[in-house]
């Protein structure tokens, strides 16, 4: 056996071995949702159980108003990522292909914000956003991350890394600024646009603290403060919190499978300069 | 141009979406002003009370609450919003310092010191005179929850202590009496050892290191010791009583493992549920799993010390942020009336295994055929607060004496454990100052 | 139309153009970051707790206690910690999978989006699936391990093994993020560059240190940089499963600024956010002396 075959071999057992540490988990959780409390204390622990049932999640059903905080969470994370992919490719893209006054300095700027955890700014931010009379509301929620530190580091590496001369082809055709902007920039960091937008998604879907912070009604809450009630008791309720974090990790699953196409490629490009 | 003209479309798509979105979002903004849930409409008050009963608890208070919604339409809306107590502690001060708390909110007795220390909680007094109510329908203790200078600021809601439940199976498996507890700490070591079973993964006993505050208080008084002294102003952990208690600890976790080291409340609970464990203290919100796990199990008291039987009394009372107005306090009053009827809290105690703290329910004949709620509700002397109006208090249980314990579950100097541990409490109450 | 070519004129001057393009972005971060972190660093010079109903002003008196306060030592050594053991394992990781997945076949690709699923899901919830799966007594991985013949591991409750847990834990999150990003820049690296290591008679090895390394240096400095700043800021997945114990040995900067400022009496604000001052600093120093390093590094193996 020559060292290029055994290489590839170990290459394959290595991929094996992680494939199956990641996977493995994800089958266990999606599994154990289905199980009743009973045989996921019980010892020792197997990996099937003797029966299968929907019971914890009819728990959750009953225990969380899991519609409205299905909607709470799309309209907070969507419009999060809307709004903010916009203008921090806006941004990303000013920082990176034009020269202006005070470009390094902002810039400096926008890269120390990135280094606060939440955690620093939590209370000053829920007084301000008390003060701005947008507590309990949507935009309360989206308006505080509509632009993010990380996107715009992230769209600006990725505007740098782009052939120079792009613009001139637009500004010799005659098309102002947003024009080169949006017709001739913009199609070309798609997939850049999609990582972002995803990587926004999912920090914003699955964020619990800001949220809860920054509303004070059922009503507005998000799936994951529903997924707090389950271990925030008294007591855990094992099954259905594993039936809460099935619930709410398959609609980001599913909008990875669709997206990771793009999503893949997209990350890819933001570690180029 | 094929793609140029297939971007061009999936740009304008993402126009129109985010068009869509921003009106969407600007409709829905409108209609939820900053708590335009609370005050007065058209001579109807709407209250909101913020609680954790996250569990299948919430699920009857949900329901009491829309009957009460139901039964006073005209002139009171409840509004609930349930959060993990952690995430009620947290947010409530920030929330009553920006005059967004609400209306009222139920509040761990434990946790209450601060706010009524500070003067964010309103005094309760007034509400014996507005419905009527006595003060002598309470059983003793129940309105010292959370009393300042004999007022009260937290109306009970619910009472607890903390018992001994044990598993009747796993006790005639190791040739115990099962009806009978263990009644003092030394037969409690005992029998821990004998229901300890390494090679089934049985324990004898559980001894949690977080998420139990008061766990150890029935150890720690029960052998004459205590946490601070009289005045609240000093430590009083650093003395003989103690340092046998842990020592006792210490032997029975390290050298005999009777228990699991380093596992929080909810674990060793699962293991109770599950028959891996044979005893455990804990509040009566254990007692709805174990039923759910169809454990055979006994409650008592915890075991007598060398000095006394003791259980930490605790409960849950409701609170008034200083922010609320009379109007809506004196709704709030009426619906603590209404939950402190006998009926509705029979219902309550009843059906969540919690001891009455009525004296017209803990009378009631249903009551005393409950196995379960009559071996808490009679909990004679033993019973009172631990570390009560203590600002620290949550921090001592939590960040000292459950660290004391891991230590001394981890085979530390007991000694040298308790000492760092009395200086610890000590800082903490200096910083009361 | 006048306006609209008003409009259009302006924004052929590209550095007036320039200046409304981030005017959105910078004016959300100056609101809602900016102003937020500068009342903290305020906040870190006054006596206040959560209640906010009184603020006295101590000047530096916080950071001076600071200095002797043996728990913010015990958090920032175990930041430390965390962040010199989980950022070099999550790289070597995520370069080792890289090199693997990078070429285009089907099977590969499928390995690569496999290995990128448990980014996609919140700490929170790997956090319970992580704490349940090593419980020692109803875990299903402790159960396999004793199998295995080890012993009966406590790993999240033993003082020794818990910070180690939750670093493998964060890893397993995160190398699949990380390794998109190198797959990606060694995707880039010129098949020529290999076959002239090849003709030097360079093996797979050294062919990899020799060509692959260097190449993918922009795509490791950023990858190293953000990994470095969501370790130093590592909060989530240790409340949820050790909550900063056993023996504080999980306890970190920002678990113990939540535990001082918001989670119990005294709440006090003042010292939580001189904390966070401190924290910042920190991480600061860390990601900006990184950055420079891995600056020079590209423009020297750039020659």
């Amino acid at each position: 056996m020559n060292k290029t075959t055994l290489m590839t071999m170990l290459g394959s057992v290595l991929a094996i071995v992680l494939l199956v540490i990641v996977l493995h988990p994800f089958l266990w959780i999606l599994l154990s949702s289905f199980k009743s409390e009973q045989a996921l204390i019980k010892f020792p622990p197997t990996f099937f159980a003797d029966s299968y049932s929907f019971a914890q999640f009819a728990t959750v059903w009953e225990r969380i108003p899991l519609l409205d905080f299905l909607k709470n969470t799309v309209i907070f994370s969507v419009g999060v990522m809307v709004v903010s992919v916009f203008f921090d490719s806006l941004a990303g893209y000013a920082f990176a292909r034009i020269k202006f006054k005070g470009r390094k300095l902002l810039y400096t700027f926008v890269l120390i914000l990135m280094m606060i955890p939440f955690q620093v700014m939590m209370i000053p931010l829920f007084v301000q956003i008390y003060k701005m009379g947008m507590l309990d509301t949507y935009w309360g929620l989206i308006l505080p991350r509509a632009a993010s530190p990380f996107g715009i580091y992230l769209m600006r590496s990725f505007f740098v890394s782009l052939p120079k001369d792009l613009e001139e082809s637009g500004r010799v055709d005659g098309l102002n600024e947003f024009r080169i902007y949006w017709n001739i920039m913009l199609p070309l960091c798609k997939s850049a646009m999609v990582t972002l937008g995803i990587f926004l998604l999912m920090n914003n879907w699955n964020d619990l603290i800001y949220p809860l912070m920054l509303t004070s009604s059922t009503e507005m809450r998000t799936l994951s403060a529903g997924l707090a009630m389950f271990v925030g008791g008294r007591t855990i309720e094992y099954g259905a919190t594993l039936a809460a974090a099935t619930i709410s990790l398959v609609p980001l699953v599913a909008v990875y499978a669709m997206a990771q196409r793009y999503f893949v490629q997209g990350i890819a490009t933001s570690g180029l300069k | 141009m094929y793609s140029q003209r297939k971007e061009k479309k999936g740009r304008a798509f993402l126009a129109l979406v985010m068009a869509v979105l921003l009106v969407a979002l600007t409709a829905c903004g409108g209609g939820n002003a900053a708590n335009s849930g609370n005050g007065e409409t058209g001579g109807k008050v709407t209250l909101s009370f913020w609680n954790g009963f996250t569990g299948a608890d919430g699920e009857l208070l949900k329901t009491i609450v829309d009957e009460y919604n139901e039964a006073n339409k005209d002139k009171v809306e409840i509004k609930m919003d349930v959060m993990p107590w952690a995430q009620l502690n947290q947010k409530l001060p920030p929330a009553i310092s920006t005059d967004t708390a609400p209306s009222f909110a139920a509040v761990i007795g434990g946790a209450a010191a601060p706010f009524i220390q500070n003067g964010t909680f309103q005094d309760l007094s007034g509400f014996f005179e507005a419905t009527g109510a006595s003060r002598d329908a309470y059983v003793n203790g129940a309105l010292e929850l959370g009393a300042k200078d004999g007022s009260p600021y937290l109306l009970p809601m619910q009472m607890n202590g903390l018992y001994l439940y044990w598993n009747k199976q796993l006790f005639k498996d190791a040739g115990l009496d099962p009806d009978k507890a263990p009644a003092t700490l030394e037969e409690l070591a005992e029998y821990a050892v004998k229901l300890t079973d390494p090679s089934k993964n049985r324990y004898g006993i559980g001894f949690p290191s977080s998420g139990a505050p008061a766990y150890y208080a029935s150890f720690i008084i029960g052998n004459g010791g205590s946490v601070v002294d009289e005045a609240g102003k000093k430590s009083a952990l650093n003395s003989q009583q103690n340092i046998d208690t842990f020592k006792w600890l210490q032997d029975l976790v390290v050298d005999k493992k009777v228990s699991p080291v380093g596992a929080a409340s909810a674990d060793l609970e699962k293991m109770m549920q599950s028959g891996q464990m044979a005893m455990y203290i804990n509040g009566p919100w254990m007692v709805p799993s174990l039923k759910s796990g169809s454990i055979d199990f006994g409650i008592a008291l915890p075991p007598k010390g060398s000095d006394t039987q003791f259980t930490e009394l605790g409960g849950i009372g409701f609170a008034v942020p200083k922010g609320t107005p009379d109007v809506e306090k004196a709704a709030v009053y009426d619906f603590i009336n209404y939950w402190n009827s006998p009926e509705i809290a029979k219902r309550w105690s009843l059906s969540n295994g919690f001891p009455p703290y009525l004296k017209a329910v803990a009378r009631d004949p249903e009551i005393s055929a409950d196995p379960v709620v009559s071996a808490m509700a009679d909990m004679g002397d033993a019973a009172a607060p631990f570390l009560q109006g203590l600002l620290t208090a949550d921090r001592i249980n939590n960040e000292v004496l459950l660290l004391l314990i891991e230590a001394v579950e981890n085979g530390s100097d007991v000694e040298q454990a308790v000492k760092s541990a009395s200086e610890a409490i000590d800082e903490l109450l200096a910083s009361e100052q | 139309m006048k306006s609209s070519s008003k409009v259009s004129s302006f924004l052929n001057k590209p550095e007036r153009a320039a200046y409304l393009f981030i005017a959105p972005a910078i004016l959300v971060l100056l609101i809602f970051m900016f102003i937020p972190l500068v009342s903290t660093i305020a906040v870190s010079t006054l006596r206040m707790d959560v209640f906010m109903q009184s603020a006295t002003f101590i000047g530096l008196d916080h950071f001076i206690r600071m200095m002797g306060d043996g728990k913010f030592w015990n958090a920032f050594g175990n930041t430390a910690y965390f962040t010199a053991f989980e950022v070099p394992l999550q790289i070597a990781v995520s370069l080792l999978a890289a090199v693997y997945v990078s070429r285009n076949t089907r099977l590969r690709k499928f390995v690569r989006s496999a290995l990128f699923l448990p980014f996609v899901c919140s700490l929170t919830a790997i956090g319970i699936m992580w704490s349940f799966l090593l419980d020692p007594q109803i875990g299903l991985y402790t159960e396999y391990l004793t199998r295995l013949g080890l012993p009966r591991l406590a790993f999240l409750r033993d003082p020794q093994l818990a910070m180690p847990a939750v670093i493998l834990m964060t890893v397993w999150r995160n190398f699949g993020y990380t390794m998109v990003i190198l797959v990606a820049a060694v995707q880039t690296i010129p098949a020529s560059y290999y076959e002239a290591a090849q003709l030097d008679g360079a093996g797979k090895f050294r062919q990899f240190a020799n060509v692959t390394i260097p190449s993918i240096v922009p795509a490791l400095g950023f990858s190293v940089i953000t990994a470095t700043i969501m370790a130093l800021q590592v909060f989530d997945q240790i409340f949820v499963t050790t909550q900063g114990g056993p023996l504080g040995k999980t306890e970190t900067l920002v678990t113990y600024i939540y535990k001082s400022g918001f989670q119990t009496a005294p709440y006090d604000l003042g010292y939580a956010s001189a904390i966070s001052v401190m924290t910042l600093i920190f991480i600061m120093i860390v990601s900006l002396t990184m950055n420079r390093y891995f600056q020079s590094k590209e423009s020297t193996d750039a020659r």
